[in-house]
């Protein structure tokens, strides 16, 4: 079940903005290495669980993981071959504004080999290019 | 940890203020500096690469001798320093004048002694605070404060009253806060993996359906 808010105020919100850098969650808090997206755009709650997978099975059930991005931003579409106009479309799936130098996601409790490795297979489903912090560093 | 010494900071004097200006610096390899305290208060730059290998050696809690042109020697801490959040580079650092007989209050980052007996069974060491607020006298700063986890189980906690701080160091806020823990690891439930099969098989009924 990929993530998504269990209510919110409105259903549907416009597109917004996704200028400036990341203000807060910048550094590492909850783990010794973080993923440090260096992209700005809309994460899909899908790509996140992606990598949450994608982390933990590398990991085999050692270590602890913290995912620092929520997908709170429902994004609309039309259905095919429908006619501009008549309203805005559904509700289809949800998105996290990241913008450059958000972490979106920790490790801790493994090897800095292990992280780092585990951290590459995630950058594979984001699209988005990223680095590697470690707790301390900027 | 040991008690660190001192290093001196060359800095020269700002002419103007403001944002602009400090990019200029910046450009010009130089990092934006402001120093107060002591009934001081001045915009000053440092060289940006002395800084920086600066803070890599000798950490954050170093005691520095400043010298601005040709005053004499000030002693300061630094305060807070500023990064860049995308490429991480310094951007700006508070310094604070202090008086070596006059006792200061700073946070001192742990620094994890031992491998825990909970890790070995399976835990994962979870840094819940990763510094403790401290008074002493400048003289008497560390560069981190040992704590040993060794005896540490799952599900164990050390807080802020069991560390044992070096001599000269008193603890401040609640010697009740938790700083460690040893948690128990994620536990992903195993997904059952749909065969190929089973997905196509289910694709024709899907298929059969619409018609």
């Amino acid at each position: 079940m990929p993530l998504m808010p269990k209510r919110t105020k409105h259903r549907k919100v416009m597109k917004g903005s996704r200028a400036g850098f990341a203000k807060a969650g910048a550094t590492v808090e909850f783990g010794e290495y973080g993923l440090k997206c260096l992209d700005r755009g809309w994460l899909k709650a899908t790509q996140i669980e992606a990598c949450r997978v994608a982390i933990n099975r590398h990991m085999k059930r050692r270590g602890k993981l913290w995912i620092r991005v929520f997908p709170d931003k429902p994004i609309t579409s039309k259905p095919i071959e429908v006619r501009m106009g008549k309203g805005k479309g559904n509700p289809e799936y949800w998105v996290a504004v990241v913008k450059p130098g958000r972490v979106l996601f920790e490790l801790a409790g493994v090897s800095e080999a292990v992280a780092r490795s585990a951290l590459r297979l995630a950058d594979a489903k984001l699209g988005m290019r990223t680095r590697l912090v470690k707790r301390g560093e900027n | 940890m040991g008690t660190v010494d001192t290093v001196v900071l060359q800095a020269e004097r700002r002419q103007a203020g403001g944002s602009g200006e400090a990019r200029r610096v910046r450009v010009a390899g130089k990092v934006p500096v402001v120093v107060y305290g002591e009934g001081r208060h001045e915009t000053l730059e440092v060289n940006a690469h002395d800084f920086t290998l600066m803070l890599h050696r000798h950490g954050e809690h170093q005691v520095l001798d400043l010298v601005i042109e040709d005053e004499p020697v000030c002693k300061v801490l630094v305060q807070e320093v500023q990064h860049d959040v995308v490429n991480g580079a310094i951007l700006h650092a508070d310094l604070v004048a202090i008086s070596m007989d006059k006792p200061i209050e700073m946070r001192l980052p742990l620094k994890i002694v031992g491998d825990a007996a909970g890790i070995k069974a399976g835990g994962v060491l979870e840094l819940v605070i990763d510094g403790v607020e401290i008074e002493c006298l400048p003289g008497d700063v560390v560069e981190d404060i040992p704590v040993d986890v060794s005896a540490l189980e799952i599900g164990d906690n050390l807080t802020a009253g069991e560390v044992a701080l070096p001599e000269g160091l008193t603890l401040l806020g609640d010697p009740e806060e938790v700083l460690i823990t040893i948690a128990h690891p994620t536990v992903e439930k195993e997904e059952p993996e749909e065969s190929e099969g089973a997905d196509a098989e289910a694709e024709e009924s899907a298929d059969e359906e619409e018609k």
